[in-house]
């Protein structure tokens, strides 16, 4: 699939095991809920509707257009289901073009996939909720102040997803806070700005051909006060740990310390057991004998399935 | 820079629309890998992946061996190793997020780089670290992969549902399957007619300031979002004219639980012995 590498998506290999697991859990709570709250509401009509905007949304991503220096801009598009989905079912339809982005294109991984849901579905679409209310509340419901209030959900969507990210390569430790947390953050910051313009561009033009669907009760105007509260807090939270965690990184140490997680985030599962003295396993010999074993396995499944695929296009060449 | 660049840059989606087919990774054919359960392989390729990222960062020893059972079972799957490799190499630039971990880990210096005013270090411990994240993810990558090389996404979408994933989601994954190539057309050809639309004469600024290119953008996206919105209306109605009632149904998986059995046996033993091997060996 031919786009720019969106440089949110992490791939597996990156966090560690426990990292990957611990998001995950989170991700399939808030899932669980969003499941419950648009199952409430849910029309026939929505399942068909939230699978081609997904497919939209997916190919939105190639939409670009010249920055400078050969760099360009294209949609994410969290922001922009958001405000046309209602915010639970833009978590789901973000949900589904993540999942299906790790599972067929590799674009993210899968064991790094609740980690990347909770990015770019649940951070992507609670900030784009939370910003898009607020910035209404204070600027103003008329119809000329959407588009104002979309630019400024799609850079904080991007912006504190990229924090998000970040923090959770620092956790693992595949890169450190005081780098990844500005890196991130500065990169995403500009990658933002393209959003949010063709964010407010896409609000222009539904705005002017169908304005019905930005004023239905089903989009981002209906309230829900638990995403409303709970993309704030996300916001507020990512946004003044992030500065704090990266000019102190000794800070997240510690206080990853205090709670005993560094180290068992950092390394394998196994470091959380200190000496596992399992008699005579520690030998060099048992593991030759192992990697023996291994070894006769993977020789006799490789030539047992070549005598079958032999077999079985020599069936297919007489026609059987 | 002019909107004519885009036109010039030849990607796939603005010239050939039609191509996009291409862009489904599964090869069909008929090997002992295709004919497995889909369920079966996602469980063993989760299981591939979960033990890649678990093995201790120095089992520099059990890489090779995860390397050859994936490119053994490729071969044998008859899937082209090329095309694997060649995919799998689409993730290194977020490689780039890793590098600075090669200067911060404490630990016995290797080698220093002067760097303006200040010297950075290369230690050992950093290497280590940053050469096992990245094989990690090329083999992850690479098990991925081959999963969706060897498994059609409809098969795919059913070991979901039979795994217990959420009704709701599967579906919508399945719809966004069935249009996503028509979807990706669709926005092929708005890039194609604004290539087409757009001019430039050499030694000449074109195109306007970057507000009015992203607002360009913004409508394509804009229109895009309407069409796809309209499209659903209509595949509603041809749905519920072949009765949907709210429910997808499709045909049962295949069964083979004799099978499924002894691959997934065969594999969580290998796995759990490579785990052991790469915690000796580390």
């Amino acid at each position: 699939m031919h786009y720019s590498p969106a440089p949110m998506h992490i791939p597996d290999g990156f966090l560690s095991t426990l990292v990957s697991i611990f998001f995950w859990a989170i991700s399939i709570g808030i899932l669980f809920i969003a499941l419950r709250r648009t199952n409430q509401t849910l029309k026939d009509k929505d399942v068909p509707l939230m699978g081609v905007l997904a497919a939209a949304i997916f190919a939105g991503q190639m939409l670009n257009f010249a920055v400078t220096g050969g760099t360009s801009g294209h949609l994410l598009g969290a922001a922009l289901a958001t405000i046309l989905l209602g915010p639970w079912a833009a978590i789901l339809t973000m949900t589904v073009v993540v999942s299906v982005q790790a599972l067929i294109f590799q674009d993210g991984g899968l064991l790094a996939l609740g980690a990347n849901i909770f990015n770019m579905a649940v951070t992507g679409a609670a900030v784009s909720y939370a910003v898009y209310r607020l910035t209404r509340s204070l600027i103003g419901t008329g119809k000329a102040k959407i588009p104002v209030a979309g630019f400024a959900a799609a850079w904080f969507s991007i912006f504190i997803a990229s924090l998000s990210c970040a923090l959770q390569l620092a956790l693992s430790g595949s890169s450190p806070a005081q780098i990844a947390i500005p890196a991130m953050a500065g990169i995403h910051a500009l990658i933002g700005i393209g959003e949010g313009l063709i964010t407010a561009g896409a609000l222009v033009f539904i705005g002017a051909a169908r304005p019905d669907l930005l004023e239905q009760e089903s989009t981002a105007e209906r309230s829900s006060r638990g995403l409303l509260i709970g993309g704030t807090v996300l916001s507020l939270l990512l946004a003044a740990f992030s500065p704090l965690a990266s000019s102190h990184p000794d800070g997240l140490e510690w206080v990853a310390e205090q709670q005993n997680f560094l180290d068992a985030a950092r390394g394998p599962f196994f470091n959380l057991i200190p000496d596992y003295a399992v008699p005579g396993i520690h030998s060099e010999t048992l593991a030759t004998i192992l990697a023996g074993v291994i070894g006769v396995i993977i020789v006799l499944a490789v030539s047992l399935g070549i005598a079958r695929n032999r077999r079985m296009s020599e069936t297919h060449d007489l026609g059987l | 820079m002019p909107e004519t660049d885009e036109c010039q840059k030849r990607t796939i989606w603005d010239c050939e629309p039609h191509t996009s087919l291409i862009l489904d990774p599964y090869q069909p054919g008929n090997s002992a890998l295709h004919q497995l359960s889909a369920r079966t392989k996602l469980l063993l390729t989760l299981g591939y992946i979960l033990t890649t990222t678990t093995m201790p960062e120095t089992a520099w020893r059990v890489y090779p061996i995860l390397l050859v059972i994936i490119l053994s079972t490729a071969y044998l799957a008859g899937v082209r190793l090329t095309r694997l490799i060649k995919r799998s190499l689409f993730v290194s630039p977020f490689l780039l997020a890793a590098l600075p971990i090669l200067f911060m880990l404490p630990g016995e210096p290797l080698w220093t780089i002067p760097a303006g005013s200040f010297v950075l270090t290369v230690t050992r411990p950093g290497v280590e670290r940053f050469l096992s994240i990245g094989i990690k993810i090329w083999l992850c990558v690479q098990a991925a992969g081959l999963l969706t090389a060897v498994t059609a996404m409809p098969a795919l979408l059913a070991a979901l549902r039979g795994l217990r994933a959420p009704k709701i989601l599967v579906a919508v994954a399945a719809l966004m399957w069935r249009y996503l190539f028509v979807i990706a057309d669709e926005a092929a050809r708005l890039m194609r007619a604004r290539s087409a639309r757009s001019t430039q004469l050499p030694e000449h600024r074109s195109g306007g300031t970057l507000a009015w290119r992203a607002k360009v953008a913004g409508g394509m996206a804009g229109s895009l979002f309407l069409r796809s919105l309209e499209r659903s209306e209509n595949v509603f109605h041809a749905m519920q004219a072949r009765g949907y009632d709210g429910e997808s149904r499709s045909l049962p998986e295949k069964k083979e639980t004799k099978e499924r059995a002894l691959a997934l046996g065969v594999g969580g033993f290998l796995f759990l012995c490579l785990l052991w091997l790469g915690i000796l060996w580390s």
